[in-house]
């Protein structure tokens, strides 16, 4: 047998450029499974301000944080942060609609059929209201009633959810700094004049800073945000524009005082010329409206964001431009871009933080060397555009099942040509409530019911083989499944009981 | 919407075309799941198989599902277990590597074993991959249990499959399914009406002038194909896969001592041994356009030693797959919907994801909801999928002793098989795509096994120096080592649980 033999040297340093989340997700993520190999530096500038993508998140932070060996009541503490057990949809199918994606299932499949089709047969014979399902979910129940607790890995209904977060991600970013820091991260302030790249295969060279110092390093991580510093300006990666598909090109954001009470949801309300994300914090509420500047301006936006607030507005409103879409590559030459700089996707599904955590791990698990075989680059691309398809198509699902056709957003979103892979999904959720699956990249098949459903894709037939059941047999089941979840939801405290315990509970310990 | 000649409604009825394993497996699960609801009606045409064969680790779970004990089927059908494969002569002459069942080593952190395993290599280790596989252990120790449900177990890494009679295994599943209500007859097949309009096949007609209706229609002849015939054109994998030839002799005098079959490599193809509790099973896999079959014949013989008991069976067949295995409402499943040499134990294996299928996209009778075309897509990915693991043991050798091996060698692999090598070449990654049927160990066994030894290992096995590592293989080693010590005997376990029943001991029926 041959011998393994290393093509090249291990990689000794790696500067992230960009100080943001995802910057700092990269120092923290890197400095835990690499400290011991290579420094890490991490250059930001005070100047440049940092968006904070994504305030809501998925329930993958979990294994991030728990990767990095993160307490959670103390992260949460720190970060203002709340639970969060899905996302409110209001107004997308119709005006006046509402109903909730859930991260958990739709009662349990039998006899190798998924709960779904039972109910469809139900609701087929008029026995159940359109959104009757969704009292089949618990962290939908619990949701509504505004109760939370963490699940129970059993086999009941306590174990057929999971959670995630919303958080200040203002201050996650410095959360998980003095997590880097204290691994040998080393922070350096100053502002970047110029990028030089190597004559002689135009790999990233050296950073030279505004005060005439010059960095190096074998890697380079960009998270300078959308314009791409590295991976853009100087390495001209190329870009893939997905607007035609989500024509929302700009956001306005500004917190607010609470009012309503405490509930562990993202809200997202569909405005005329896009949404506006209600994300609830410990101190404060978030809120932002996304919208198409085809469609309003920017001063109508900010009118529209500051009429519909809950509360006292705590700060100016704040614009944010963008572009949708994907690095053409986000790895090219010594150059991995994450956040921002890797693409954009509107946080309709609370998906930034996510990415770039993909980002992360999948760098992670093709970590280079010096020599930079290009194998590894080539799958980092392929694995990542997998992840943003994915998670385009189904951001596209929210605008393309729509029966609105009050204004001109949603009259194109609901006549737009969309990608084939979604075309197909659609028709064979419409045409016999099948949702296709898939192995790599975000958003298990519960959660395209959860869409489907909610926006009113539904089905012409159900699986026929619920008929191997008897129509009283099914009502039984799914009249039990009801009960329990309630009955489970209604066992659970208020959502910011549990918190105000959670978060106690550590800090005098 | 209905046009004329398209029926509505549930199917009726299920005529499966052809009994042997494929049709009586088919019509087992689908007695189980349909409960009665579908009359099932089998058309027995006295199917041709390979006498004994093995399995993969899923038909337990298939059995599990029907209620069928394992102990009483093994003992009812000569059976033995199975909980390896020996590969010998395929990367070279005199090479020999085991391709095991379940798991092979314990990740370090988040680090797969193989790394770790790859690291050592490079300073002296020389313990194999498969050295720290309690399945690969047991098999050459002969020793066998079924695994435990305790994690902490080393024996919670078990797996197992079967070696067994097709004919004693098919005639066990019919009674099964005549339990279930499932009906048959005996009785050739002359052919089938179509509905002019729709084009859906009507009834099979039989040699009798009988006609058989139904609203599905499961082809389950083998490669012949007699139902879906020419309507679904073959796709040809003789390029990738040349062998197309097969003889089969069964030996009388069973052998229980191992656990494992065999697969030894010659020059122009392969040759199995598959062991049951009454006789042995062997086979010899040649490509014609390589070699005569006067040649294959002598040296068959003379590589299982001279004996004049029973008359070799010669079998031509062309490894490949049909393009649409569903096709108006004719199924194919089995050998009728790909053909493949037994390399790998998979042709029950390919009738149970058919049916397994089937169940997950049940039509009604109108056929028109998208289920042909998700069906077909499927499985095209499986059998691609399944197809790519059969080239890669050709190709990845470095045999050059023969025109054979030096075609295999140096033919072109599909894309999506080049990339695996590539990847698994460059850094010991394993790409898996959707719809694998072979975990991450399977390829990583049968890359190692076939000498694709990776460039690299990942970087974060630096974490740990080598001693570390040392004392961590170590500990596997020994702990498989003392797993496998404290299993039964393969024989002893078979003798105390599954000997054969005597009226089932006769070599032939």
């Amino acid at each position: 047998m041959k011998s393994v033999d290393m093509t090249g040297p291990r990689l000794a340093s790696v500067i992230i450029v960009g100080g943001g989340t995802a910057g700092w997700m990269a120092a923290a993520g890197l400095a835990c499974k690499l400290q011991k190999q290579c420094k890490i530096r991490v250059v930001e500038s005070a100047e440049i301000g940092i968006v904070g993508v994504g305030e809501a998140t998925v329930p993958h932070i979990r294994y991030f944080n728990a990767t990095l060996g993160i307490d959670e009541a103390d992260f949460m503490r720190k970060t203002h942060a709340t639970f969060k057990l899905g996302i409110e949809f209001r107004n997308w199918a119709r005006i006046g609609d509402s109903y909730i994606h859930p991260f958990g299932e739709f009662g349990r499949r039998l006899n190798g059929v998924d709960f779904h089709h039972y109910w469809l047969k139900l609701r087929a014979l008029g026995e159940e209201q359109e959104n009757g399902i969704f009292d089949c979910s618990l962290p939908v129940v619990a949701s509504k009633l505004g109760r939370f607790s963490p699940p129970v890995p059993d086999n009941s209904v306590m174990s057929t959810f999971g959670y995630a977060y919303h958080f200040d991600a203002t201050l996650y970013a410095p959360y998980l700094r003095a997590y880097a820091e204290r691994r040998g991260v080393v922070r350096t302030e100053g502002k970047i004049v110029d990028v030089s790249l190597r004559a002689e295969d135009g790999f990233v060279e050296s950073l030279t800073l505004e005060s005439g110092e010059r960095i190096a390093a074998d890697l380079f991580i960009d998270c300078s945000g959308f314009r791409g510093l590295l991976i853009e300006q100087a390495l001209k990666a190329g870009y893939e524009d997905w607007t035609h598909w989500l024509p929302c090109d700009r956001a306005v954001a500004a917190p607010c005082e609470t009012v309503e009470t405490s509930v562990p949801y993202t809200r997202s309300t569909a405005h005329d010329a896009g949404w506006q994300w209600r994300i609830p914090l410990q101190h404060r509420v978030g809120n932002g409206y996304v919208y198409c500047s085809r469609f309003v301006s920017d001063e109508d936006a900010a009118a529209t964001l500051t009429s519909n607030l809950e509360g006292r507005i705590l700060a100016e409103p704040r614009f944010l431009r963008f572009t949708t879409g994907k690095r053409k590559k986000a790895w090219a030459k010594n150059c991995v871009a994450m956040g921002l700089a890797g693409g954009f996707l509107e946080p309709l599904e609370s998906t930034s933080i996510y990415l770039v955590q993909a980002a992360i791990t999948t760098l992670i698990e093709l970590f280079p060397d010096k020599g930079f075989s290009p194998d590894d680059i080539d799958e980092f691309n392929r694995v990542m555009d997998f992840e943003y398809e994915r998670v385009r198509d189904f951001l596209i699902l929210h605008y393309r099942a729509t029966e609105r056709d009050d204004t001109p957003l949603w009259n194109y979103v609901r006549t737009m040509s969309i990608p084939e892979s979604l075309e197909y999904k659609m028709k064979l959720f419409r045409d016999r409530g099948y949702v296709v699956k898939y192995k790599d990249g975000m958003f298990l098949d519960r959660s395209w019911q959860a869409v489907y459903l909610g926006q009113g894709v539904v089905p012409g037939h159900h699986d026929p083989l619920v008929e191997t059941l008897d129509t009283d047999e099914i009502r039984r089941y799914v009249r039990s499944t009801k009960e329990t979840v309630r009955r489970a939801a209604e066992m659970m405290p208020m959502h910011d009981a549990w918190l105000a315990r959670h978060i106690a509970a550590t800090a005098t310990q | 919407m209905t046009s004329p000649g398209v029926p509505q409604g549930q199917i009726e009825r299920i005529a499966i075309a052809g009994g042997g394993v494929t049709g009586w497996l088919a019509a087992s699960l689908l007695a189980r799941v349909l409960r009665g609801s579908r009359e099932i009606v089998v058309i027995e045409t006295g199917e041709a198989e390979q006498r004994e064969f093995a399995t993969l680790p899923p038909l337990t779970g298939l059995h599990t599902l029907l209620g069928i004990d394992e102990n009483d089927l093994l003992a009812r059908t000569n059976g033995t277990f199975h909980l390896a494969t020996r590969f010998s002569n395929w990367s070279c002459i005199g090479s020999e590597y085991l391709h095991p069942l379940g798991e092979t080593g314990a990740n370090l952190n988040s680090i797969a074993f193989r790394h770790s395993w790859l690291k050592l290599r490079q300073s002296g280790l020389s313990a194999r991959y498969s050295d720290f596989n309690l399945c690969a252990i047991a098999a050459q120790m002969g020793k066998f249990t079924r695994l435990s449900a305790d994690k902490r177990s080393i024996l919670s890494t078990l797996e197992h499959a079967y070696h067994i009679d097709a004919s004693l295994y098919a005639a066990y599943l019919r009674e099964y399914a005549h339990k279930q209500g499932v009906k048959s007859e005996q009785v050739e097949i002359a052919g089938v009406t179509r509905n002019s309009n729709s084009g859906l096949v009507e009834a099979i007609v039989l040699g009798d002038g009988r006609r058989i209706e139904a609203g599905l229609f499961l082809d389950c002849t083998g490669a012949k194909a007699q139902i879906i015939g020419d309507d679904a054109e073959l796709e040809d994998w003789n390029t990738w896969l040349p062998c197309d030839r097969a003889i089969a002799l069964s030996r009388a005098g069973g052998d229980t001592s191992l656990p494992c079959s065999e697969s030894v490599a010659h020059e122009a193809g392969w040759r199995w041994r598959i062991p049951l509790q009454n006789r042995v099973g062997h086979g010899f896999v040649y490509a014609s356009r390589f070699m005569s079959d006067d040649d294959a014949l002598s040296l068959f013989s003379s590589a299982i030693g001279n004996d004049t008991s029973g008359e070799p069976i010669s079998r031509k067949f062309t490894n490949g797959r049909r393009k649409n295995i569903w096709s108006g409402n004719v199924i194919a499943l089995g050998a009728a919907a790909a053909t493949l040499e037994p390399l790998e134990n998979l042709s029950v294996h390919i009738a149970q994801i058919g049916v397994t299928r089937l169940l997950a996209l049940f039509p009604d009778a109108s056929f028109a909801h998208g289920e042909r075309e998700e069906y077909n897509r499927l499985m095209a990915s499986e059998l691609d999928r399944i197809r790519d693991f059969l080239i890669l043991h050709y190709h990845a050798t470095a045999r050059s002793d023969s025109p054979f091996w030096n075609y295999c060698r140096g033919m072109p692999v599909p894309d999506t098989l080049a990339r695996k090598i590539t990847q698994f070449e460059s850094r010991g990654r394993v790409v898996l795509y959707d719809e694998e049927t072979f975990s991450e160990d399977s390829w990583t066994s049968v890359f190692l096994g076939q000498d694709i030894m990776p460039r690299r290992y990942d970087p974060l096995a630096d974490n740990f120096d080598a001693e570390q590592l040392k004392t961590q293989l170590q500990r596997i080693r020994s702990t498989v080592r003392q797993g496998a010590d404290s299993m039964p005997t393969h024989t002893d376990f078979i003798r105390k649980y599954c000997a054969a029943t005597p009226s089932h001991n006769g070599l032939a029926r």
